[in-house]
């Protein structure tokens, strides 16, 4: 599946062995610098579809991406791929991401998926509903196909929202309840673009509820979401 | 698929492919956008705009968020730079009124809705508030992509320009940002009387004594009183100015009921009436005073001073100044007036044919007064005669370029008694047209006016002269004489023309030669356009362009007459005629519409054009250089021509030409 979008990133993606490149990109993939305005960060909201909720035996059979440049959503940066794996599938996934195994069979593979994926995000830090899942998936992933060992800076709408909508996080527990709440609604949920969509928006209310508060940088944001984290899990935890 | 098989390498080909690939393109589209597509299909316009389209509205479009109570748009803002389309939540529009600062909704807009389309498409500031009433989030794109779809989605453009509030409207409204620079007032012409009620209704019984109504009058600070019977419906009005004449006779009893000195029958209007239709009321009759009544049951009063309150000249006004005008001179000095308050209109929302009836109705009044100077001043026959004008100004479609084009209508028994009757009228004729041509009205040309013996005609004489040139039309003389066809009394009785051409109008509708050769002399004048896309200019006094006149609104005039004439058909306003075509199936309503909308759309920009060359103190001309035209108005033109290019096609293909 190939989309119509061309994201810039294939503009430069000619040659096909660009594992070295790939190499420098993940290597120089910085967090943003603390002092960065928040509304001048470009964004990459990724959600990864998978096989299985394993992290360890089950592998990503779909990214889908898109991009929040100023504060608004780029549609025509919108990343979309499905990967064959090449291998037969346990069916009863198919109910959860919803890709038959004809669609996957018509997928690219999953090194030229996640290839042009790290060419799409292109040194941007990403966001990701429950991030540390899909972080870590991508991570895993682009080792095993690019051989890369990637350290991607993936953070976590759902700390956002704990971090600016506190008493509300204490009633939502994942991100169909914050969507729900908010009126958002995901148009095909578990569907990886559609997903990332949702959580694009979702994202954009927080930044933009970061902004009312006059929290202008990554740095302030940053210390009011640890704060927050640690606060939780203090709770949690006693 | 295709797809499966390209390397991404190749994917990065250009757009230019993309057709090939049309039949998978529905599939290649990312899901998120998918699913926006979607979401649009469930409002106009984009449930009729195939995927293509959507897609390219989408492909540059990015989805902003707004919490509640943000402020998107406002006036202070100037040119607005982007578009939206609502695609979760509500936003309000609020107008502050400049006259007591308050701020008044104007819309409450919720999912599919768009703006600011007047405002992208006139290219002037918003004047509404664009806020989030909750917390909304909006599909947007810049004002070069809008203008890009706007320019290839026809079902987009059509929704833009006409499924909102009509094409004329919005570049009305261009017209209008211009003209408003110093206004400031918030009303338009538009504006229905609904919302001039703002005042509690005041009313009283026929037998209230005068002396009460009056008191009521002077307390409640009206200048007006209606008077009704328990039903609220209204049997007469009492104004100042009667009052006025009241205690000016020394016989007037003050405790009479109000109803021996009330005028009977006032005029009303429904409260769905707009201003312009009221100004139009008080203009033509000279009251100022006008009734709001909705089924017979009174709702409120309208008075010159609330439509008109900020306004040095009003049409009111100047209506009544010109009927009353004492001289020549005044009359020539009101002209100025006359400008200004056209301006004004224009500012207010007047759109052109509007404004072609006010200007056709202000020009009434200047020639009415200047007929009825002369035939004061200047001895003739005593014999029952009418003015006649032909034209532009017999279809009622006059601008501020306004030359003269009249003749005279008289009765006589006989060729020798018709021959003395002219030799005693022309020296009238002749005084009437060099007051016209003082008054602004330049002298014709080509000698088409009353003071040509061969224009001012008995009777008889008319239905000759049309009888003859009918059987013995040459194309040429045809090209030359179509404008005769247009006739309008203009002053005095209406029956002397009307029965001459009656019998004109019969002939025509069985001679299917003189048909077919107006029908040739109307595709004389050929739309402006090329083969391929542009233009095709002509040069007039050293300057190029096209002409508006003779190649935009000429073509729609004349196919308009020529179908009329050949059904026996009466009227003579270009717009007018083809709301008749469509009564009488002579043409589609659809068609008529889209010719109606094209015709405007020149007649308004020609205006505009005419308004600019005054300010700049320049000659008016009916030439515009394309090039001088924003994009919009260029591509609108463009299909103004088109629209000129297809009402020909008809024609030629009914007259077999």
């Amino acid at each position: 599946m190939i989309s119509y979008f061309q994201p810039l990133a294939f503009q430069f993606n000619t040659d096909r062995q660009s594992g070295n490149r790939m190499q420098n990109i993940t290597s120089k993939w910085p967090p943003p610098e603390a002092s960065t305005i928040l509304n001048q960060i470009r964004w990459v909201v990724v959600d990864v579809e998978t096989t299985g909720l394993n992290i360890r035996k089950d592998r990503v059979i779909a990214i889908g991406a898109v991009e929040i440049d100023q504060m608004k959503i780029n549609l025509k940066q919108s990343f979309e791929r499905v990967f064959d794996p090449g291998v037969d599938l346990e069916h009863e996934n198919v109910l959860i991401h919803g890709l038959s195994p004809q669609e996957l069979q018509q997928g690219t593979t999953p090194e030229q998926g996640l290839k042009d994926f790290l060419d799409f995000a292109a040194g941007s830090p990403l966001l990701a509903f429950h991030a540390p899942f899909d972080k870590h998936m991508l991570e895993k992933e682009s080792k095993q196909w690019l051989g890369v060992s990637a350290r991607l800076p993936c953070y976590d709408v759902a700390d956002f929202c704990l971090a600016l909508f506190p008493d509300l996080s204490k009633q939502l527990r994942g991100l169909d309840a914050w969507l729900e709440h908010f009126g958002l609604e995901a148009s095909e949920r578990h569907h990886a673009t559609c997903d990332a969509m949702a959580t694009a928006e979702l994202a954009l209310i927080c930044l933009q509820k970061a902004y009312s508060e006059g929290i202008d940088t990554w740095g302030q944001l940053i210390d009011r979401i640890s704060t927050a984290t640690k606060l939780h899990r203090s709770r949690h935890t006693f | 698929m295709i797809e499966k098989k390209q390397t991404s390498g190749d994917m990065a080909t250009s757009k230019a492919e993309i057709p090939a690939v049309a039949g998978d393109k529905a599939d290649s589209v990312p899901r998120n956008i998918r699913a926006l597509i979607d979401a649009l299909r469930q409002y106009p316009p984009f449930n009729q705009m195939d995927d293509r389209e959507l897609i390219t509205l989408l492909e540059k479009s990015t989805v902003e968020y707004f919490p509640a109570n943000t402020i998107i748009l406002s006036p202070e803002d100037g040119v607005p730079s982007r578009f939206y389309i609502v695609k979760k939540g509500h936003i309000a529009g609020e107008r502050l009124m400049s006259r007591n600062g308050d701020v008044h909704p104007t819309f409450d807009i919720g999912p599919g809705a768009c703006f600011p389309i007047a405002a992208l498409l006139g290219e002037r500031p918003t004047r509404t508030v664009h806020k989030a009433l909750e917390d909304t989030f909006c599909i947007s794109c810049d004002k070069e992509h809008f203008t890009h779809i706007v320019s290839t989605s026809r079902v987009f453009r059509d929704f833009c320009l006409r499924g909102i509030s009509g094409l004329l409207e919005q570049v009305n409204r261009h017209v209008q940002a211009q003209a408003q620079f110093n206004l400031g007032d918030e009303y338009s012409l538009e504006t229905p009387l609904q919302d001039y009620l703002h005042r509690e209704v005041i009313s009283c019984s026929p037998d209230t004594s005068v002396r009460q109504a009056v008191k009521i009058m002077d307390d409640r600070g009206i200048g007006s009183m209606v008077i009704t019977d328990p039903m609220m419906t209204p049997l007469g009005i009492f104004t100042l100015r009667d009052l006025r004449h009241l205690v000016a006779n020394p016989d007037a009893r003050l405790d009479a009921p109000i109803s021996e000195v009330m005028n009977r029958d006032p005029i009303s209007l429904p409260s769905s009436a707009t201003a312009f239709d009221a100004a139009l009321v008080m203009a033509k009759h000279h009251f100022a005073h006008v009734l709001i009544a909705d089924d017979a049951r009174l709702k409120g009063v309208v008075s010159e001073r609330d439509l008109f309150s900020l306004q040095r000249v009003n049409l009111v006004h100047v209506a009544r100044t010109l009927a009353n005008a004492p001289s020549v001179e005044s009359l020539a000095e009101m002209q100025s007036d006359v400008a200004l308050l056209i301006q004004t209109m224009i500012a207010h929302g007047a759109s052109a044919e509007q404004i072609n009836r006010i200007v056709s109705l202000l020009n009434d009044y200047t020639t009415r007064q200047v007929i009825r100077l002369a035939v004061k001043k200047i001895k003739h026959p005593d014999v029952e005669f009418a003015w006649l004008t032909f034209g532009s100004a017999g279809r009622r479609e006059q601008t501020l370029l306004t030359d003269q084009d009249n003749g005279i209508i008289f009765k006589a028994a006989d060729p020798e008694e018709a021959e003395q009757i002219r030799a005693g009228l022309l020296p009238l004729a002749q005084q009437i047209n060099q007051d016209l041509d003082r008054c602004g009205f330049t002298l014709c040309q080509g000698n088409i006016m009353a003071s040509n013996p061969k224009l001012c005609l008995s009777m008889d004489e008319w239905n000759l002269w049309f009888n003859q040139f009918i059987d013995a039309a040459t194309p040429q003389n045809v090209l030359n004489s179509c404008i005769f066809f247009d006739l309008r009394t203009q002053w005095g009785p209406e029956h002397l023309a009307e029965d001459m051409f009656t019998n004109v109008r019969q002939r025509i509708k069985q001679n299917s030669i003189f048909q077919k050769m107006l029908a040739g002399a109307a595709l004389e004048s050929r739309p402006p356009l090329g083969l391929f896309k542009g233009f095709v200019t002509r040069k007039e006094n050293g300057q190029e362009g096209v002409d508006l006149k003779t190649q935009g609104l000429t073509p729609f005039v004349d196919a308009a007459r020529v179908l009329c004439l050949a059904h026996g058909l009466k009227p003579t306003n270009t717009l007018h005629r083809l709301r008749q075509l469509v009564r009488a199936n002579v043409v589609e309503e659809k068609d008529a519409d889209a010719w109606e909308e094209a015709y405007s759309f020149i007649q308004l920009l020609r205006l505009r054009h005419h308004l600019a060359q005054k300010s700049h103190g320049k000659a008016l001309s009916n030439l515009v250089d394309p090039d001088d035209l924003n994009q919009l108005d260029e591509r609108i033109l463009k299909e103004a021509f088109r629209q000129a290019q297809r009402l020909q096609r008809k024609l030629a293909w009914n007259f077999q030409l």
